[in-house]
């Protein structure tokens, strides 16, 4: 019988096995349910929905640590191409989602040109979210900056860095909530008033959830960094937050060019 | 950019025709062992997950086609028995509805990826997807996801088919949770849809063994990978399509609903966008295997490889410009409709050309008649029908005609039915002793073939003529003059349900009960087919192969 030790090739490492992965699909699974009950005017709903994302956020967790540890123990040069690759195709899908919604909105647009915007929509202050959109570019030059720290070795630096980038993006959400609470009190402006309202409100918050995310992924980052991970050549996760936060700024970018400026005209 | 274990030992022809070690039985490396369930429920071995991937598509095939038996059996007799209704209309709109999402989402989809995980792996010469664990996630999404839309037949399960379209699927005229439970099926199906695409793209991009250049993939490789490129640019759009329908429904938006300016059309834009690239989603894998299963078993190398590819990659691209063939008669600029119509008889040439390639594999070959090369070339007379019934569809006055009628369905069946579904039953005999040892009754299977493949013909041919007449789909009735056809056409259905259910027995038992006999060279074919799957045994070891072959 051979052996991995009879033939010199390096040995032969196949992943533990795992339960996490059953876990975290079971409890996000649970949330849909909950948020059905909850419509449906059901007591349970809210506690379900809560139970269902805290499992699955508990078992994301020890995945996430049990992967880490794992990668730990053996040499991961081969995993880091693979891992950037697969974030890269994630970051596809989920462009592909914004360009739904987003194809939803310039066929309404290029269909009611003529009388657009369509009755309803209230004229927004550009002020705000322009102050929001140079926040966002800012701490994606932030964010740059942390990167090449890390890749300098300097850690201080990389952890101020990241801290302004995640105050950053705080302050952008600050603006963003403010900016819609002042449209929907002041104005009435709600996801039902028009299609445009629909539109708005669906792909900012859409866009708002992906900031969370970025800031959750930046944390983690920064927690990791505390801890003493990372070095100037293996830091995965730090390329893949950045990637992830280049890319909610971009969409940014473009919400505020064609769903912001675009209403006014 | 292959990356592969170095290693200085002798290469490893990948055609050297027979097993040049003998991999060993003990999974090396593992401190945590488990057994029984619990082996299951922890796996991150993509060999496991792509059995449970194809035991769960056999469920949702049985489910299915119980659904259909539902649907047949109204249709024979859409007055009832003796003054007494067999259902209520609102149910058999339930059952047309459920029986094309199980097949479509539960069955078929995830049957090709169960396909896709157990081998891509190995006929590339890799230990395991380059995602493990994610790829064990991925599996484990269906289970709520097809648990929430079996469910929802608790709830008012959806009465608006598999394509939802509002204002039909809206609030006002679906108001049950079990439309919002669809969606929700829909959703997970989905996300786990795009989380395998990913990792197969990543695993052919960075796993091959050395040597393994791009064009010396098998077709089987090219074509999941060309899906997943599609799963993953498409699936999203859908993903986002029905958010709109579910935010539609649950918070008053008005992407969909006229009064806020929205637009009903806009869905249809929106799900055929994903819609028809997922029907060759649901076809592209079924023709890699059934390259492998004809020219194995005509004992000749497919012909024209490249071709093939170029082929595959081209249907892929076309695929995503043709969805407005669908929309013909929903309105719709006439520059558009000639552009979709001429679009989507464009497909028919690199789909042609694949016929041809098939064709000219089996030329002259010496035919070895097993189950899976019957069904691989009942496959390839039943998707021509289909695929010329297809471009009958694409002229805008015949297709403004038969619109919802059976022809439309009969089409589909030609081309999911004798289509995809026989280039699974194809991999199925195929591939069942690689992943088992053991060998389902070839005796038996030919009786299968034969029952589905007359079942199908009985069941799907007349649907032609009964939609040209002007019988519409999904409605639990019709006129008079149908009858003695619809009732024929349920006869078909039988044979069809026996043939399943022989086949399903007979897996059961060859699991349960069978001996293990199967060599590393299942079918004695891989002199010829140099496939790196008849390299390692029957079934594979945990790690599939002890060294990592080298290609030369
Ligand atoms: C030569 C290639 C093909 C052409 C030109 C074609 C054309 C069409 C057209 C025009 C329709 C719309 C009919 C209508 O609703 O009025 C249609 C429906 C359909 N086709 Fe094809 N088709 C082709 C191949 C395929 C393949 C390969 C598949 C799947 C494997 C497929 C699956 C379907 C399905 C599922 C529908 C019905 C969708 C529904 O529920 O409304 N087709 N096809
Ligand atoms: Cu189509």
């Amino acid at each position: 019988m051979a052996t991995p030790t009879e033939h010199n090739e390096e040995e032969i490492h196949l992943p533990e096995p795992s339960i996490w992965p059953l876990i975290v699909a079971l409890g996000f699974g649970v949330v849909p349910v909950g948020l059905l009950l909850h419509v449906y005017g059901h007591g349970l709903g809210i506690g379900i929905m809560g139970g269902g994302a805290l499992i699955g956020i508990i078992a994301s967790v020890a995945w996430a640590s049990s992967v880490i540890k794992e990668k730990a123990s053996i040499d991961q040069k081969w995993g880091a191409d693979s891992l950037s690759l697969g974030w890269k195709l994630f970051l596809i899908s989920e462009a592909a989602i914004f360009g739904a919604f987003f194809a939803h909105y310039f066929y309404i647009w290029w269909r009611d040109v003529e009388t657009w915007p369509p009755p309803g929509t209230p004229s927004i202050d550009l002020m705000l979210p322009a102050i929001g959109t140079l926040v966002l570019i800012t701490s994606s030059v932030t964010c740059e900056f942390a990167h090449k720290a890390l890749i300098l070795n300097r850690r201080e630096a990389t952890k101020n860095w990241l801290l302004l980038t995640i105050l950053l993006g705080l302050a952008f959400l600050t603006i963003q909530a403010y900016e819609w609470g002042y449209l929907i009190y002041s104005y009435d402006f709600t996801v039902a008033t028009n299609v445009v309202g629909t539109s708005f409100y669906l792909i900012t918050g859409f866009h708002g959830l992906h900031v969370v995310t970025g800031l959750l992924l930046l944390i983690l980052v920064y927690s990791r960094l505390e801890m003493g991970a990372f070095d100037r050549k293996r830091h995965f996760s730090m390329n893949a937050a950045s990637w992830y936060w280049h890319f909610v700024d971009v969409i940014w970018l473009f919400v505020f060019l064609t769903v912001y400026i675009g209403i006014q005209t | 950019m292959s990356i592969g274990t170095p290693h200085p030992q002798k290469p490893t022809p990948a055609g050297a025709g027979h097993p040049v070690y003998t991999p060993t039985e003990s999974p090396p490396h593992h401190t945590t062992e488990y057994t029984g369930i619990m082996r299951w429920l922890t796996t991150v071995d993509h060999k496991l997950i792509g059995i449970m991937y194809l035991w769960l598509a056999l469920f949702a095939a049985v489910a299915g086609g119980a659904m259909a038996g539902g649907i047949r059996a109204q249709l024979a007799f859409p007055d009832g028995i003796g003054g007494e209704r067999l259902m209520t209309p609102e149910f058999f709109n339930q059952l047309t509805a459920m029986h094309a999402s199980f097949m479509i989402f539960f069955t078929i989809i995830p049957a090709f990826a169960g396909f896709g995980n157990y081998l891509i792996p190995i006929l590339i010469g890799a230990r395991d997807m380059a995602f493990p664990k994610m790829n064990a996630f991925a599996f484990w999404l269906l289970i709520p996801g097809m648990a929430i839309m079996l469910a929802s037949f608790g709830f008012g399960a959806s009465q608006a088919g598999w394509t939802a379209y509002p204002p039909l699927a809206g609030s006002q005229y679906s108001p049950f949770a079990g439309m919002d439970m669809w969606i929700f099926g829909v959703h997970l199906a989905g996300a786990s849809s795009i989380l395998a695409a990913i990792n197969f793209i990543v695993t052919m991009t960075t796993m091959r063994a050395p040597g393994m250049k791009w064009f010396r993939m098998p077709l089987f490789c090219w074509a999941t990978l060309v899906t997943s490129w599609m799963v993953l640019v498409g699936t999203p759009v859908l993903a986002g399509a029905v958010t709109m329908l579910l935010t539609d429904r649950m918070f008053g938006t008005g992407f969909f609903n006229p009064a806020q300016g929205g637009d009903p059309l806009l869905y249809q834009h929106l799900f055929w966008f994903y819609s028809h690239p997922a029907v060759y989603i649901m076809i592209l894998p079924g023709f890699g295997i059934v390259s492998h299963v004809l020219a194995s078993f005509s004992n000749k190398r497919i012909f024209g490889y490249k071709g093939m590819v170029y082929a595959t990659a081209f249907i892929a691209v076309v695929g995503f410009l043709v969805w407005g063939h669908h929309m013909f008669s929903a309105g719709m600029e006439p520059w558009l409709r000639v552009y979709f119509s001429f679009m989507s008889m464009l497909v028919a040439v690199p789909t042609g050309i694949k016929v041809f390639s098939w064709l000219a594999t089996i030329w002259g070959g010496s035919i070895q008649f097993t189950t899976s090369m019957l069904f691989a070339l009942g496959f390839l007379g039943l998707f021509t029908i289909g695929g010329i019934s297809g471009v009958f569809l694409a002229n805008v006055p015949f297709d403004i005609q038969v619109h919802d009628t059976y022809f439309v369905v009969a089409h589909l069946h030609y081309v999911l039915f004798g289509g995809s579904a026989f280039t699974l039953l194809a991999g199925t005999y195929f591939w069942f002793p690689k992943m088992t040892g053991k060998y389902l009754s070839e005796r038996l299977g030919k009786v299968i073939f034969w029952l589905m493949f007359i079942g199908m013909n009985l069941t799907f041919m007349p649907m032609h003529w009964l939609g040209i007449a002007g019988m519409a789909r999904r409605i639990y009735t019709y006129r008079e003059e149908f009858t003695a056809l619809n009732q024929f056409v349920s006869m078909g259905y039988l044979l069809m349900l026996v043939g399943g259910l022989l086949l399903v027995g007979n897996i059961i038992y060859t699991v349960a009960i069978a001996r293990r006999t199967a060599g590393n060279d299942v079918w004695g074919v891989n002199q010829t087919q140099q496939t790196l799957d008849w390299e390692t045994t029957s079934p594979p070891v945990p790690h599939n192969f002890d060294r990592i072959p080298r290609i030369a």
